[in-house]
């Protein structure tokens, strides 16, 4: 089954279409981004094939895909890094009003306010006409859709690494090294605050002194 | 596609009455005549060369009303299609006010294997003649209980896909009415009805313009043509009309070889011809300045509303350029800029 799935995953040219889709969705997102500050990067992936048959196969989706090769909506996929929490509100507002059609936005997070984990804004965009190739509309085994995650710098740095060892690893965890993962997350939750409240203090500095003639 | 389901209605505005406008319809048996016009009416409409356009959803859970009834109509039991296509023709009547007239509302189902497309059509009421002169005596009937399909009134839609989560969320739509100086009217249609919004939105088309023009502008080597790209720029900024498609900037602004290297730049047909709000801000900040280099190696770089004022230009050729103004700052730089 995953075998087929990788196949169709890499039918002739589809990838090289998918490719095309990100390289081109990627320069909208800087366009659309080119006058605000604090953004750290912008990037897009096309997803691995064997990555697609893996979540085509998973029977833990609610609910569950009737088609994955069409359904699964982060074949294509974007994330603009930002320096600040507040940034990703303003980067998501640019981005859902004016530049894409949404379908769907989450924000990803532990489910109790005691718990730190996995922290992400994501979005779930259609595919606009401006960026598809000449050929695109032909082809019917591509996605309508494209995911955008926004996430801070330590949102990334703690989701990052350990992506592949919890979301996709074992189920079962050594509790020493469940809490030593929510203690980076914690602490990646903690540097975000703190930075803030040091961005916010800097810019009420930097406005008295700009104030003062300083 | 093969036509295997058809209803129609006739709809009242309701949006601004005191009481709700019972709806009057349902079901109708597709004869032979019918499947035609209704096939030929899909065709002649060529709605590859329409509006893209994309529903406004929940954002947490994904619904619209207007697609989840598109879709029972699509794919459910006979009797739950039925009542969607009610719930449509409801949302119809309220979408509509005073200044829209009484319509004939269809919807068409056809069917390819597992894929479904929809077609929404209005037909507003009108009046008609009958003549009959046998018998030697002319009789002139006026039909009141008609609707005409050749009115600039009339509008229509199309979704088409199969029965998955992320699909049947873009369309197509046809509206005669659409760029005109007032969008009012075709709001009712989109944004009151369909409840959808284009889906090449303002900020994005803005910049696909902008950058369209940039790309032909750059590959144009006439003077003329070049030319018809800065009176473009500068026309589009004063229009009274706000929604754009790039044919529709092409058609009126631009010919020949301007033209032809403009639409060169756009990636695909329904890039071309689907609309967007123009956004000013936007354009201006994305096309900022022209740049000159004369033959003497300057280099003179000018924001757009200068040309004229500050920058003094001729237009016999060799083409000359005259610039004053106070200097605020002087660099030395290696290179330009």
């Amino acid at each position: 089954m995953v075998d087929d799935y990788i196949a169709a995953y890499s039918r002739d040219g589809r990838i090289p279409l998918l490719k095309a889709i990100s390289s081109s969705l990627e320069t909208e997102v800087h366009e659309a981004l080119s006058d605000l500050p604090h953004i750290d990067r912008i990037s897009f992936r096309v997803k691995e094939a064997i990555s697609f048959a893996k979540k085509a196969v998973d029977t833990s989706t609610t609910p569950p895909y009737t088609n994955p090769i069409t359904e699964i909506e982060d074949q294509v996929a974007g994330r603009v890094i930002v320096f600040f929490r507040e940034d990703i509100n303003i980067v998501k507002n640019r981005l859902v009003s004016g530049t894409f059609t949404t379908v769907e936005q989450t924000h990803k997070r532990p489910t109790r306010d005691e718990e730190f984990g996995y922290e992400s804004h994501h979005v779930i965009c259609n595919i606009p006409p401006q960026v598809k190739p000449k050929n695109w509309d032909l082809q019917d085994d591509l996605p309508p859709t494209f995911e955008l995650q926004i996430r801070t710098i330590f949102m990334h740095a703690y989701a990052e690494p350990q992506h592949d060892l919890v979301y996709k690893g074992p189920d079962d965890l050594p509790k020493k090294i469940r809490k030593e993962l929510a203690w980076i997350a914690a602490s990646a939750w903690g540097a975000d605050e703190a930075y803030l409240r040091f961005y916010h203090w800097y810019c009420s500095i930097y406005s008295r002194d700009k104030l003062k003639g300083r | 596609m093969n036509l295997y389901r058809l209803y129609a209605f006739t709809v009242k505005p309701s949006r601004t009455s005191r009481s709700s406008t019972p709806i009057e319809g349902g079901i109708v048996t597709i004869t032979k005549e019918l499947r035609k016009l209704i096939n030929d009416s899909i065709s002649t409409a060529n709605f590859n060369k329409r509006s893209e356009i994309a529903f406004v959803t929940d954002q947490t859970t994904r619904t619209n009303p207007i697609r989840d009834n598109i879709i029972s109509v699509a794919y459910n039991s006979d009797d739950l299609a039925l009542a969607a296509s009610y719930e449509l023709a409801s949302a119809l009547s309220n979408a509509m006010d005073q200044r829209s007239l009484e319509c004939l509302f269809i919807i068409a189902v056809q069917q390819n294997t597992n894929i479904r497309a929809v077609t929404l059509w209005t037909f507003p009421r009108d009046q008609a003649f009958r003549f009959n002169s046998s018998k030697g005596k002319p009789l002139i009937e006026v039909l009141t209980d008609v609707f005409s399909r050749t009115s600039n009134l009339r509008k229509a839609a199309l979704y088409q896909g199969k029965q998955l989560r992320n699909d049947f969320m873009t369309g197509k739509v046809l509206d005669f009415q659409a760029g005109k100086s007032s969008n009012e009217i075709a709001n009712y249609w989109l944004s009151k009805f369909l409840s959808s919004t284009l889906a090449i939105q303002s900020e994005s088309g803005t910049r696909l313009l902008a950058k369209t023009l940039r790309q032909a502008h750059d590959v144009c080597d006439k003077r003329a043509d070049r030319e018809q790209f800065f009176v473009a720029m500068i026309s589009i900024r004063a229009a009274l009309r706000t929604r754009w498609s790039l044919k529709d900037f092409a058609d009126q602004y631009l010919s020949g070889l301007a033209k032809v290297h403009f639409l060169e730049a756009i990636p695909n047909e329904n890039t071309l011809v689907s609309s967007f709000e123009f956004n000013r801000e936007i354009f201006d900040s994305s096309i900022k300045f022209r740049i000159f280099h004369l033959d003497s190696g300057v280099i003179v770089s000018s924001p757009l509303d200068e040309i004229g004022k500050s920058i003094k230009l001729t237009s016999e050729e060799p083409r000359q350029l005259s610039c004053e103004g106070i200097i605020l700052d002087e660099r030395l730089r290696i290179r330009h800029g």
